[in-house]
């Protein structure tokens, strides 16, 4: 009984506006919305940092589902290409190899970038499959859910989108390839363009020309999130499909402590002006409106990010 | 409310204005994470900025109304800046 008093007190201390706690709802004042910043800072790291590994070991699969294919990619690339006015490129299974060696590369040593951390750039990947370039280029992409999506966002940023546009390119390989990184399970999509070094005319896939020294390479890659990953080589084995990603946990999160936080001003607006009580705080109208504001854009966040 | 918004019109329009300014401005960096940290920056300032400007304007200001801004623009901000991680 005692401790159901309690319990209902340390309640209505924290949500109902009473003398007590100044007519304020005491989730309201400063130092406990102080508190709640640091909870989220503190389980927000952890969900994101600490709960791919802790996943692992239960077993379960945390990570990014997405559904982009090899075909897919190249026709969205030529698409935007031709709206252009641009040749479409075609496809090179040098270029393909390439692509696939560079995304199985970022998934054994655990990196994402174009360049490893040895220092292997990645042109070297054209070089290993024998395609000796005129003009090189990469795109990455991870975490996307759909080629869309990633393709409107390699087309958002100028880099990117130099290397889709460019009139130098010939030809494109694409690797997509599922895999862990960093403790979760994600789709990562290599992009290269190439155009052969002796300007030979585009080859089909198959068939490809490599001599010379290789010429200019293009400016850097653009790096996308991960689509759902072809798998090119035979012996790759299979992954299961992710339960969930970090994303979503942290916006769950989030979206609760929002929740939590705009019922509160709306009790306590309705509660004063029952009361007619006169204090001097912050606006809860203003408050209600940035916090959905937030929790708007928090709730419509996609994944997916460019490097 | 409506007698509060009657009376601080202006104030509420300059509040939707930036709101949806810096929302949309969120939107169209996507995805880029960086970008998107530096506007979520400039909401939380602007909102923190309003709340103490319209406080000082109208001669309703303390030093806990100041942190009760401090504290949720802070705590948005963290928010918007954790999904980007």
């Amino acid at each position: 009984m005692k401790l159901y008093r309690q319990v209902s007190r340390t309640i209505s201390h924290l949500f109902h506006p009473q003398r007590a706690n100044n007519y304020r709802a005491k989730l309201l004042h400063p130092e406990m919305l102080l508190f709640l910043a640091m909870f989220i800072v503190m389980v927000g790291l952890g969900l994101v940092y600490f709960s791919p590994i802790f996943s692992q070991k239960m077993g379960a699969v945390l990570g990014y589902a997405a559904d982009i294919s090899q075909a897919d990619v190249i026709s969205q690339t030529n698409a935007q290409r031709m709206l252009l006015g641009l040749p479409p490129l075609k496809e090179s299974r040098l270029l393909d190899q390439a692509a696939y060696l560079k995304a199985q590369d970022m998934f054994n040593k655990q990196y994402w970038a174009h360049v490893s951390p040895e220092g292997v750039e990645p042109w070297s990947f054209f070089k290993q499959v024998g395609y000796e370039y005129r003009y090189a280029g990469e795109n990455l992409a991870k975490d996307f859910a759909t080629t869309e999506s990633m393709v409107l966002a390699w087309m958002k940023s100028p880099k990117h989108k130099e290397n889709i546009i460019n009139p130098h390119y010939t030809q494109i390989g694409v690797a997509v390839k599922n895999g862990v990184l960093n403790g979760v399970e994600t789709t990562l999509v290599v992009q290269m363009f190439g155009s052969p070094r002796n300007g030979l005319p585009s080859l089909a896939s198959g068939d490809e020309t490599t001599q010379s020294n290789p010429a200019k390479l293009s400016n850097t890659t653009t790096e996308f999130y991960p689509a759902k990953a072809q798998v090119l080589s035979k012996t790759e084995s299979l992954l299961p499909e992710p339960e969930f990603s970090p994303l979503i946990l942290v916006k769950s999160l989030l979206l609760s402590i929002g929740v939590m936080l705009v019922a509160v001003l709306v009790y306590d607006l309705v509660m004063i002006r029952k009361k007619h009580a006169l204090r001097v705080v912050g606006k809860n109208l203003a408050h209600l409106m940035f916090l959905v504001t937030v929790m708007f854009l928090i709730f419509f966040f996609k994944s997916g990010s460019i490097n | 409310m409506k007698k509060q918004l009657k009376h601080h019109l202006i104030a509420y329009l300059v509040l939707t204005m930036g709101l949806l300014t810096f929302a949309l401005a969120y939107v169209s960096v996507w995805p880029d994470h960086k970008r998107m940290r530096l506007v979520a920056l400039g909401l939380v300032a602007f909102y923190f900025f309003w709340g103490t400007v319209t406080h000082v304007k109208t001669k309703r200001i303390t030093t806990r109304v100041v942190y009760e801004y401090a504290t949720i623009s802070l705590l948005a901000g963290l928010a918007l800046t954790l999904v980007t991680l």
